[in-house]
């Protein structure tokens, strides 16, 4: 792994010089603009790919490129039902709100979605609401995004001398950052991170957000593709590969320990992560590394994986002896909620599940999942800024066709290379979120190229960056736009704005950073909360508000304080009920549906409870 | 009310319509076959399921999508 290591790290700071080099272009090149619309839209000059790329970019967030990989080898096939809601998801998000956000933006000078619905609904408080719903939600969403992003990189490079020595160097100088419960490691790749991204964020704005997100763009389309090509040649083709599967039975995951006779010498015993053990003739891979101190017995129990595949088991053993400097002692062994014991499941919904007896994806939740894709991509705020930076629906159309290419050489190649990871790296299923770095490494070194793995698993990197990026600049120009601005001190210089701007970008940067230094638990769930929170508060208000006349300022308040109410509420029954940041889903479906429901409901009735907006918005938004 | 406006809602319409039949198309013959615990068939390697439900109505979407974003979308309303 350190030649993959070293790569990694070269590939690393190559990437950053060149998203360094570009933001420090986007600075120079346009400072005769306007500050705030150059800073926070680009001047609204966004062409065909890089409306497409940055759109693309920014949805696939880091969950692509590490969550979705880990569930497609945990579950096999029927992730492609679970993503198959992004056969529409381009057309939806671009096509329902994108010709009538850019003329309207246009029209009315707005340059945040909380100014669009300031000018709607002639209301400051509900400018006020929106940008706090979106600031709070955001800074929350951005929490584990900076975690996972810390988590790629000590991934991708911990295996990297260079980098180990580096991050022991920072816990030897500053010992008080690495939190207790936390590693140098993790802090080193932490910081690498946000250092990188707010310094861009920060310098470059909106434009330098784009085009590192055109760069970002292409680097995970091409790994994607690439790694495609090399895990079908590695596996043999997809007949075999999922041959193969129909006979693979859920394996079981436990933990375990190391123990030797004598006290373990000065350097102490270390047992690799992967390493594969028989146990009174069972299988096992570990998932963690095992380490013995000097001069004890013992080491942590450690996570592992039993393979129970019986032909699975004599591939791997056959002709190999599995020597270790000591001797395994297995605490306990869980076996798959559903599935165990049986074979083909990894091929058809509801797949299996090591604690759901109705597996994976059952039909309620898939009805859910189709439904939550295409609503929670056309409601996120982050998508609406990017509809408001372009002119001319002749580049909107051309975007809609990029991305729908897009998104099909993305999705579905990610679909067949991970079921092949499955029979390439088998029994890593108790920490499948390290599944996307071990297959760059087998992939690339499989095929003789071992430096490939460098460019490989930019791609994950990438997805978080284009993600976090495009979140801080959205928060901060929601600040400076519709508080600062608006509300505080509506004379401020192009001047004093610019160095407010750059003030917030860094502050919720540091922000993010410290939060990330202490990750909350639950870090999905809080992505899949928080991202639908802001489709709910902000998908009915803005839509109907584009395309109902009638519908006005009461309509949009309900609208949104019903729709996050029921979302929130159903939240927090599953907090009481089950102790986690779960919902209930009554007859099936996500809270998101619910909510979306609730928030159209309260629309419909708010609007009829007053009159219309004026003349002059009919005008602006309808003539 | 603007030519411009009523042609961008039935283009609205016109998405959420496809998107209901995709959804029907896939939730429906997924329902009907791939929840199935009979043996699966492969084609090329690939569940039958997976071919008819997801990757026909997905490549279906994404002609259509193409057709719609560059011959159907109107360019007027500036």
């Amino acid at each position: 792994m350190t030649d993959g290591g070293n790569s990694s790290l070269i590939a690393f700071i190559c990437y950053t010089a060149v998203v360094l080099s570009l933001a420090v272009i986007s600075n120079y090149a346009f400072k005769k603009r306007s500050f705030l619309s150059e800073y926070f839209l680009g001047s609204r000059g966004l062409g065909v790919i890089a409306l497409a790329l940055t759109f693309g970019a920014t949805s696939a967030s880091a969950g692509s490129f590490a969550g979705f990989p880990s569930l497609i080898y945990a579950h096999g096939w029927s992730l492609a039902l679970w993503i198959a809601s992004y056969m529409v998801f381009p057309i939806c998000s671009m096509g329902i709100l994108g010709k009538r956000l850019s003329i309207v933006s246009q029209r009315t000078g707005a340059i945040t979605v909380p100014d669009i619905l300031r000018i709607r609904f002639e209301s400051r408080t509900i400018a006020l609401i929106s940008t706090s719903l979106l600031a709070i939600l955001l800074c929350v969403y951005l929490v584990p995004q900076f975690t996972l992003a810390a988590l790629i990189m000590q991934q991708l490079l911990g295996s990297s001398p260079i980098y180990q020595d580096l991050a022991l160097h920072l816990q030897s100088v500053v010992p008080n950052l690495i939190p207790e419960n936390s590693n140098p490691e993790y802090v080193f790749g932490l910081l690498l991170f946000a250092i990188l991204v707010v310094v861009y964020t920060t310098f470059g704005g909106f434009r330098a957000v784009v085009w590192t997100d055109i760069l970002q763009g292409f680097v995970m389309v091409i790994g994607v593709l690439l790694m495609l090509v090399f895990a079908l040649i590695e596996v043999g083709g997809l007949p075999k590969a999922s041959s193969e599967m129909s006979s693979m039975q859920p394996p079981r995951l436990g933990t375990a320990s190391f123990i030797v006779n004598s006290p373990a010498p000065a350097e102490g015993i270390r047992i690799e992560s992967e390493t594969w053990f028989t146990e009174e003739g069972k299988l096992f891979r570990t998932n963690e590394a095992a380490y013995i101190p000097e001069g004890t017995h013992e080491s942590d129990p450690i996570k592992v994986t039993q393979i129970m595949t019986p032909s699975e088991i004599q591939r791997i053993t056959s002709g190999r002896t599995f020597a270790l400097p000591a001797s395994p002692k297995i605490h306990e062994l869980t076996a798959y909620a559903r599935g165990d014991g049986q074979s083909g499941l990894y091929l058809h919904p509801p797949g299996p599940s090591p604690s759901d007896p109705n597996g994976f994806l059952p039909l309620g939740l898939a009805v859910s999942f189709f439904a939550f894709w295409a609503l929670a991509g056309t409601g996120q705020p982050g998508n609406m800024v990017r509809l408001m930076a372009f002119t001319g629906t002749r580049t909107l159309r051309r975007a809609i066709a990029s991305l729908v290419i897009y998104f099909l050489m993305i999705y579905i190649p990610l679909i067949i290379i991970f079921c092949c990871a499955r029979i390439l790296a088998p029994g890593l299923d108790h920490t499948p979120d390290r599944i996307m770095p071990v297959m760059a490494y087998i992939l690339s070194n499989g095929a003789g190229i071992p430096w490939m793995a460098g460019i490989l698993i930019a791609a994950p990197f990438a997805a978080a960056m284009s993600t976090v990026d495009s979140f801080i600049l959205m928060i901060s120009s929601s600040v400076v736009r519709d508080v600062y601005q608006q509300s505080i001190h509506p004379t401020a210089s192009q001047r004093t704005l610019k160095w407010i701007s750059y003030g917030t970008t860094l502050l919720i940067g540091v922000v993010a950073t410290i939060g990330a230094l202490y990750p909350p638990q639950f870090l999905q769930y809080i992505i899949v909360f928080t991202g639908g929170g802001l489709a709910v508060a902000f998908l009915a208000p803005v839509a109907l508000g584009l395309y109902w006349p009638r519908f006005n300022t009461s309509g949009a308040m309900m609208s949104m304080t019903l729709g996050i109410a029921v979302y929130a509420l159903l939240y927090l029954i599953g907090f009481i009920l089950l102790g986690e940041i779960t919902p209930v889903r009554p007859m099936g479906l996500d809270p998101l549906i619910w909510g979306f429901l609730a928030s159209l409901i309260g629309g419909w009735i708010g609007t009829y409870l007053r009159g219309p907006n004026s003349e002059g918005v009919m005008e602006k938004f309808f003539a | 009310m603007a030519e411009g406006f009523r042609q961008a809602r039935r283009e609205a319409f016109h998405i959420l319509v496809l998107s209901g039949i995709c959804m029907i198309w896939t939730i429906g013959y997924c329902a009907l076959f791939a929840y199935s615990s009979e043996e699966v068939q492969l084609l090329w390697g690939i569940p039958h399921w997976v071919i008819f439900g997801v990757a026909l109505p997905w490549l279906t979407a994404t002609v259509y999508s193409l057709w719609f974003a560059l011959f159907h979308m109107r360019e007027k309303e500036t």
